[in-house]
């Protein structure tokens, strides 16, 4: 593209870090639920794909298939797109037909992986994170820092039952901006306020909260930034993801690690990786 | 890849003047680029709260555009601004949509069937859906009752083919971006020039 000035061009296309981010997780299969998986460290926990009680590896790799070709535009031979409706009905009749029907008490809630419900919440879990990841990494960039140093935690989505972030946020160290919750985008606030530990949104389950910037002329009048003040690029790299560090975490953590997950995790020296393919 | 140009000739005179009188060109495209993406989110999110036509559960479409709407590349003469959802390429440009996998296209017309494929409705209402023949076309439908007080329901309508019109506010207008950019370059040039004054 060549351009004398500015050519400001609006593209449908495929947000190659949020391609990335998807396509470096591995499936891995679990009966762990949702409060089991937190207490794995983050890092580990952003490369696997899994989902809460589902311990079928053919249902896990088809949430990776299915969103992978919807972040990617992925066309079938037919020519068709994969999109949210297409992958909930794939992902709903294969769990079925894997036989993970809930007992009747569970049926249709967040706990039957073949509900409406639960497939949505994958859906807007696993595309949230991943368009959140892209959206963090562009901004990890020292002009961008310079452009926009700060974010503000916003409300796109009401809720029947709203969860209390501004206590959330308070409870985190965060400062108000009168009623805004403003902060520095390098600052540890937004891991602390992530039930996953990311610093990147979605921060929590079915949550109706986003980022959005907040330009330098307006953080310094905020005083969110003293003026002239540079930040410094925490940058994020998927290879770091890859695999992790475990020496800090000790012989019984890592003893555990390999009883949750048996042979789909292995451990090399001091570093764990996935590896899949269902326990 | 679709896009939309984004510049008029007066947008790339006066951001052109701005980006010749700053030392940072790259920041500036920065602040116009990220003003500009911000007037979509909240475009975005301003659909979003309007009803979907059929009524129904909420599938919050448009939150899908919000989050997908991006940076892509910047440079200090030009910056990309991406939507990653492909749904987006409909409601800006319209046209045809043709069934592909399938015989037919199942358009839901039972508000409760908003957002679901058939089988999907059938698993979540608990009923069988079943072929009829309409006037001039298909639809699926269920059975509401036994014996001959049972009613029908119909819950889609079968077709190979729609067309579909542009939605013409799908996007804010050019205008807007184009405004709410330039006055991101010039309040930036303006903190740049200030920081300059300062040290000196």
């Amino acid at each position: 593209m060549i351009a004398l000035l500015l050519m400001a061009n609006l593209v449908i296309a495929p947000l190659e870090d949020a391609v990335q981010f998807h396509g470096g997780k591995t499936p891995v299969a679990s009966i762990l639920k949702t409060a089991e998986w937190q207490t794995v460290p983050a890092q580990l926990r952003n490369s696997a794909q899994f989902s809460a009680g589902v311990n079928s590896a053919r249902v896990v790799q088809e949430i990776q298939e299915g969103i992978g070709n919807i972040l990617s535009h992925y066309r079938n031979a037919a020519g068709a797109l994969t999109d949210r409706s297409g992958f909930i009905r794939d992902l709903t009749g294969l769990a079925e037909r894997e036989g993970l029907t809930p007992l009747p008490e569970k049926k249709g809630g967040l706990e039957d992986i073949t509900s409406n419900a639960r497939a949505e919440l994958i859906y807007q879990q696993q595309v949230g994170q991943a368009y959140g990841f892209a959206d963090r990494k562009a901004a990890m960039d020292e002009d961008a820092l310079d452009a926009a140093p700060a974010q503000e935690l916003v409300r796109i989505r009401e809720a029947r039952v709203p969860r209390d972030w501004p206590s959330r946020w308070h409870q985190a160290g965060g400062r108000f901006f009168g009623d805004r919750m403003i902060a520095l985008k390098t600052d540890g606030i937004w891991a602390r306020i992530s039930r996953f530990g990311n610093p990147w949104p979605p921060y929590d389950f079915n949550s109706g909260m986003w980022v959005e910037d907040v330009l330098r002329p307006e953080a310094e009048a905020l005083g969110v930034i003293v003026p002239r003040a540079k930040l410094f690029a925490e940058p994020l790299s998927l290879e770091n993801n890859l695999q992790m560090s475990v020496a800090t975490l000790g012989d019984t953590f890592r003893a555990l690690l390999s009883q949750m997950f048996g042979n789909q995790i292995s451990f090399t020296g001091e570093f764990a990786k996935w590896i899949g393919g269902g326990a | 890849m679709t896009g939309v140009i984004v510049d008029t000739t007066d947008f790339r005179v006066s951001f052109g003047k701005i980006l010749a009188l700053s030392a940072k060109p790259r920041t500036i495209v920065q602040a116009a680029c990220r003003a500009a993406r911000t007037t979509l989110q909240r475009h975005f999110r301003m659909r979003d709260r309007m009803p979907n036509k059929l009524g129904g559960r909420r599938t919050h479409f448009w939150l899908d555009i919000y989050k997908s709407t991006q940076l892509g590349e910047v440079t200090d003469r030009y910056g990309i601004l991406r939507i990653g959802d492909s749904r987006m390429a409909q409601k800006v440009y319209g046209g045809p949509i043709v069934a592909k996998n399938v015989r037919n296209l199942s358009i839901p017309v039972n508000p409760a069937a908003h957002g679901m494929r058939p089988a999907v409705f059938e698993r979540e209402a608990g009923v069988k859906l079943f072929f009829v023949k309409g006037h001039n076309q298909g639809l699926l439908a269920h059975r509401i009752g036994d014996g001959y007080l049972a009613e029908l329901k119909v819950d889609y309508v079968l077709t190979p083919r729609v067309d579909q019109d542009a939605d013409p506010n799908a996007l804010p207008p050019m205008q807007k971006l184009e405004t709410d950019a330039l006055t991101a370059a010039a309040k930036q040039l303006a903190v740049e020039v200030e920081a300059t004054q300062t040290k000196r």
